[in-house]
């Protein structure tokens, strides 16, 4: 029996649900299919009719110099940018969340780093870290007095990809800061309480008690930031373009280069796939981790 | 009890001053760009730290304005913006409200689907997407930045809009029922507005992240005409490669908006990304 007033309440239900699904479909959904397609072939601007050719772009990443270093660099940045990132923010929340005359105010000097774009930052960092004379840093480092340290800064091969991690915290520590400042406020006052009538020192209250409490905001903030490490592009290439050679290559600059500019779609694709397996293998191991440190807690 | 109360707020001090000198790490970078702006050319060269106090200018920032053609590269970045935002918000609450309160077995695989893509890297796609703009005659486009914009980004929006609807008890929306109001109308008129915390949220981390954004203006835009703030300052620094002097205001105008923002929506940022981010 078709009853059709039935009919008429659902039909409202998919009108709500359609645009999202067509859009998805076409922007998101279809072209995610096409790219995992095109990484088994050897499609490029020079071979419009294509071939399957298996796995042979995947093996042929890791024959591939720039690819190799690309792959590591990325993986360097994002867990590098992490860990530091993580080990400053920690610390700067306990002390903000002090009863501090100015503290919103220094809460926001150290946030607004993140609100600007990374394209932004990076080109200003690129003045700063500047290995000419009015380069800021060493400009500061010569009136300081201390001229042995290295000065080319973004032109070293060694130093490249050191100086991009350096300017990747200086932007998002503040922001990983705010969320641990967040948590903080929700452990309850009672446990502090408690462990000082203990006895407990400063350092043990704050390794044992706030450490461990902090776990959900940790979970967040190396999840996020150690995938948007991955994905990295904006910061860097305003920064050194990918260079100097191939030290501070990133995935990203890579799939565009041979997708945009050498127009070998097939290898560039396989490349993207590839970094979805990377982002989806590594959030996994760090999820099952971190969620495991959240469940101690309780 | 008073010495200690007294010693603790003497660390208080200490540490404030603390903080202070570290906050010098992100002041002096600021403070350099901007006296920067302020003097004239050769001055950059020769003392980057000096402060103007004889020949203050704003000639540079006339310059770069026009060099910019910034009030065009605003408005291009305002439009795209604020139209993504209000769509994403439109398209996103309203498939959440049906997915929730559908629960078919093709309802939910759509919901599986969408959580998972939460995952894909924006770069996955970029190839055949720009075959797909091509193909639609979608590239340099307003038009297109924005359904890329949106589309690419709705995953997340469904999920934290699924979350809350959740929590909503439907016995809200079934008294309207029983009054004969059509889902649609249920939605608009009862659902939405109890939706606002999330909404919240949503525009503000949107908005920051589309104003922001530069690959998808670098892929799909090649006409000056519709560059966005960001693309027009990657274009200029092509351009005028080591001229600091003109490129630093440039830098300021493109932060200005943003930092505009940010003092006038401080608190809802702060309560919007850790929201947002608790949450996903």
């Amino acid at each position: 029996m078709f009853n059709k007033e039935k009919f008429k309440v659902s039909i409202q239900y998919e009108i709500l649900l359609f645009p999202a699904l067509l859009g998805f479909f076409i922007f998101f959904l279809w072209p995610a299919i096409q790219s995992v397609t095109y990484s088994f072939t050897d499609y490029s601007v020079y071979k419009k009719h294509f071939s399957f050719i298996g796995l042979v772009n995947y093996f042929d990443v890791f024959k591939d110099d720039r690819l190799v270093a690309a792959m590591s660099n990325t993986i360097i940045f994002a867990f590098a940018v992490t860990l530091f990132q993580n080990v400053l923010a920690i610390p700067l929340a306990v002390a903000l969340n002090a009863k501090l005359m100015t503290k919103n105010i220094l809460r926001m000097i150290f946030f607004i780093p993140w609100c600007f774009s990374s394209l932004i930052i990076g080109f200003l960092w690129s003045f700063i870290l500047s290995s000419s004379d009015s380069g800021l840093l060493n400009y500061i480092l010569h009136g300081l007095g201390i001229d042995f340290l290295p000065h080319n800064w973004l032109g070293d091969p060694s130093l490249a990809l050191k100086s991009a991690i350096g300017v990747a915290v200086w932007q998002t520590t503040g922001w990983a800061m705010i969320i641990y400042l967040a948590n903080l406020q929700s452990i309850p006052a009672e446990i502090y309480e408690s462990v000082k009538m203990d006895g407990a020192t400063k350092l043990q209250t704050f390794w044992y008690i706030t450490i461990r409490f902090l776990a959900p905001s940790m979970t967040i903030n190396v999840l996020l930031s150690v995938i948007g490490g991955l994905k990295v592009y904006d910061q860097i290439l305003a920064l050194t373009g990918g260079g100097p050679g191939y030290a501070t290559e990133t995935i990203t600059s890579s799939i565009i280069n041979y997708g945009f500019v050498e127009n070998r779609f097939g290898y560039a694709s396989s490349l993207s796939v590839m970094m979805l397996i990377v982002i989806m293998v590594i959030s996994m191991i760090l999820l099952k981790y971190l969620s495991k440190r959240e469940e101690s807690l309780s | 009890m008073k010495p200690a109360k007294s010693m603790s707020a003497k660390s208080n001090i200490l540490l404030e001053i603390l903080l202070w000198i570290l906050s010098l790490a992100i002041l002096i970078p600021f403070y350099y760009l901007i006296v920067n702006t302020l003097k004239p050319p050769q001055e950059v060269i020769s003392r980057p730290m000096g402060f103007p106090l004889s020949d203050l200018t704003l000639n540079a920032y006339i310059t770069a304005w026009a060099d910019m053609n910034y009030e065009k590269v605003f408005m291009n970045n305002f439009l795209t913006t604020a139209s993504a935002v209000v769509l994403i918000i439109l398209v996103g609450s309203m498939a959440a409200y049906a997915l929730v309160r559908k629960r078919t077995r093709f309802h939910r695989f759509v919901y599986i689907l969408m959580i998972s893509a939460i995952m894909v890297p924006f770069q996955m796609i970029i190839i055949p997407l720009f075959q797909i703009f091509s193909n639609l005659h979608l590239m340099n486009s307003l038009l297109g930045v924005v359904l890329v914009f949106v589309f690419t980004n709705i995953p997340f929006v469904i999920f934290l809009y699924y979350s809350f609807i959740k929590t909503i008890p439907i016995q809200l929306e079934e008294a309207a029922t029983m009054d004969g109001c059509s889902v649609l109308r249920t939605f608009s008129s009862i659902c939405f507005p109890l939706l606002w915390p999330v909404t919240g949220t949503i525009a503000i981390i949107q908005s920051v992240a589309f104003w922001n954004d530069f690959i998808v203006q670098l892929l799909f835009i090649t006409s000056t005409k519709y560059f966005s703030i960001t693309r027009m300052i990657y274009s200029n620094v092509g351009l005028f490669s080591t001229d600091w002097s003109s490129l630093l205001p440039m830098f300021v105008l493109g932060m200005l908006p943003i930092l505009i923002f940010y003092i006038i929506m401080q608190k809802s940022i702060i309560s919007g990304i850790t929201a947002g981010s608790v949450k996903g």
